[in-house]
């Protein structure tokens, strides 16, 4: 029975230590956001913050849950993650993957909040992703460039624009943002709430025909329709093959 | 972490308050007594086949399952686009039941789709059209009940955000609800259902082709075809039937732009149930399908030939794609239709000046 622990800290020792990537300072500054808050016409003020240059990789991913067993798949409470959590993974604590500088995925929110808390940090607020995220490789807002908003609609595909080897970093120097996975957003479950709830009488609007038009400043803006659209649908406990995260850290 | 488990937590509030996402909901359909009769699962079929009458004198509960799959396919020769389809085809599976069935409705959504979806029968009576209750991730499956009030042809439909995306991407299908008699027996059944689509590249352009949200916010469809693809309904594709036959398609249009003038090039419609309804208006040429509606069209091929289906928006045959043949064979008919019968130059009119 001792050797069990034993036999993991062993382990633990010859795991060299994952290395973090040196967050990329965010100035502060303006946005409108795509997503209308009670009312607003969208203009939102983003403090200045760190965010990760990259989303989480499967190897950091790896060497977090050998330190932290409690978040191993064959030990997470199903309250926080559902039974597809780090499905296609070898072994408990071994992903197997050879490619595993690839984004981790098949995360939930709270295995991801628990991952970013782990290094010091916390999953970036949606305005913070979408702040940074309007950004191509030259320009801090792009989303006017229809073409280069175009190609975002493939963002959670493989055909998605940072998907390739060949991406580049944008504007902050932050790369895959519009990767072949979605990301969480510390504070995703407000997003139904704000776009939906609260700015209409009736709620609910994300969900039909018509509601867009009602819920969205930019109602052209798809790729942030369908990424809210996704996250939307998810509870905290939710996995996907297409979604993983990255971290940020508040300025002191 | 305070704050977000605030979020949390008005989160799980409003799903609860909203009916989805909880538990509790989904427990209280589980429990709904089930309907006098037997227990049938549906047939489904891919266009253009249509499946079988029920040939029910009473309501049953209907078990309906269907998946979205996200897959490339061609448009055109040449052309791939990566469609979002019901059941893996454009337009989606066709389903049928009858009127007062109680139907169980499960939507699956495909493991490597990579955003959710959802569906909004038009038959349904209720929230959405049964949008609010199937709103589901991929790798997930969602269930709700119906009674099929209405009889008629109904589209149904993708309605998550962005909706146009995902009707332009294909989809849609048909799903027919019989009057408690049946519809008249006819010799074939067709599903026929046009669409619209905006690509980046020009019509024809080969490759893998982009969604254009442009061309679609402005109406100018790239393609403009019948059940998904240019050449769906023509060469060995081509729908067939014998003379004397009599015939019935269930016509449907997804757009999710435009209405087509449907109409059959050499025949007339002896009977169109227009817009999918219950009363049919006799001996039409040429009927209008709005964008997210339907038509019933019967008549009796009486001599061979091809025949083609187009929209009357003529350009759209021509340029965009809406053609389709009905190929008849059988014997000719001179009492119907005499074929040539002479091709000869006539005499000039005298000139002035002569």
């Amino acid at each position: 029975m001792l050797a069990v622990p034993i036999i993991a800290t062993a382990l633990l020792a010859t795991t060299p230590p994952a290395v973090h990537p040196e967050f990329v300072a965010i100035p502060a500054g303006e946005i409108r956001s795509t997503v209308r808050y009670e009312g607003d016409d969208g203009k939102r003020r983003v403090a200045a913050y760190a965010m990760s240059p990259r989303a989480v990789t499967v190897r950091e991913f790896e060497a977090f849950v050998r330190a932290a067993p409690q978040w191993k798949r064959d030990r997470v409470p199903s309250l926080f993650a559902d039974s597809g959590y780090l499905s296609g993974w070898r072994g408990a604590g071994d992903s197997g993957v050879v490619h595993d500088d690839a984004p981790v995925t098949h995360v939930s929110w709270f295995a991801a909040d628990a991952y970013c808390r782990s290094i010091g940090a916390r999953l970036p607020d949606w305005i913070e992703w979408e702040y940074v995220a309007a950004a191509d490789a030259t320009h801090r807002d792009a989303r006017s460039d229809t073409r280069w908003r175009a190609r975002t609609f493939d963002d959670g595909t493989p055909r998605a624009m940072d998907a390739g080897a060949g991406a580049v970093a944008n504007w902050y120097g932050v790369s895959g943002l519009h990767g072949v996975a979605w990301e969480w957003v510390g504070d995703y479950a407000t997003l139904l709430a704000d776009a939906d709830k609260r700015g209409s009488d009736d709620g609910d609007r994300l969900q039909f025909c018509g509601a867009t038009g009602l819920s969205f400043a930019n109602r052209d803006d798809y790729a942030i329709l369908k990424r809210v659209a996704l996250l939307s649908a998810m509870e905290p406990r939710s996995t996907l093959g297409n979604l993983g995260f990255r971290c940020a850290r508040s300025s002191p | 972490m305070i704050r977000a488990k605030g979020n949390l937590l008005l989160h799980y509030a409003l799903m609860c308050a909203l009916g989805f996402g909880a538990p509790a909901a989904f427990a209280a359909n589980r429990n709904a007594p089930p309907p006098p009769g037997d227990t049938i699962h549906a047939v489904l079929t891919a266009p253009p086949m249509v499946p079988p009458p029920t040939n029910r004198k009473s309501p049953a509960k209907v078990v309906v399952d269907l998946e979205v799959i996200e897959k490339d396919m061609q448009l055109a020769d040449g052309v791939t686009y990566n469609f979002w389809t019901f059941g893996g085809t454009v337009p989606g599976s066709f389903i049928r039941v009858r009127q007062g069935d109680t139907v169980e409705f499960t939507l699956k959504n495909a493991h490597d789709s990579h955003m959710p979806h959802n569906i909004d029968l038009h038959a349904v009576s209720g929230q959405g059209g049964g949008a609010e209750a199937t709103f589901t991730l991929p790798g997930h499956k969602t269930r709700f009940t119906f009674t099929a009030l209405n009889p008629g042809l109904y589209v149904y439909h993708c309605a998550t955000p962005p909706v146009g995306m995902h009707i332009a991407n294909g989809m849609y299908g048909l799903i027919l609800v019989e009057p408690p008699e049946g519809l008249p027996k006819v010799d074939k059944e067709f599903y026929v259902m046009q669409g619209d689509f905006y690509t980046e590249g020009k019509h024809g352009e080969a490759g893998l082709q982009a969604f254009s949200l442009e061309k679609a916010i402005d109406e100018h469809p790239t393609y403009v075809v019948f059940n998904g693809s240019e050449g769906a309904l023509t060469g060995d594709n081509a729908l067939t039937a014998k003379a004397g036959e009599t015939i019935r398609m269930y016509v449907g249009n997804g757009g999710p732009n435009l209405v087509s003038s449907f109409h059959v090039i050499g025949e007339i419609f002896d009977k169109v149930y227009t817009e999918g309804g219950s009363k049919y208006q006799e001996n039409v040429q040429t009927t209008l399908i709005p964008a997210g509606g339907s038509a019933i069209v019967e008549f009796k091929a009486d001599v061979p030939g091809n025949f083609v289906l187009v929209d009357h928006s003529i350009f759209r045959t021509f340029h965009k794609g809406t053609l389709g043949i009905l190929k008849v064979d059988g014997e000719q008919n001179a009492s119907i239709y005499s074929g040539q019968q002479a091709n000869e130059e006539y005499a000039a009119p005298a000139q002035a000046g002569r």
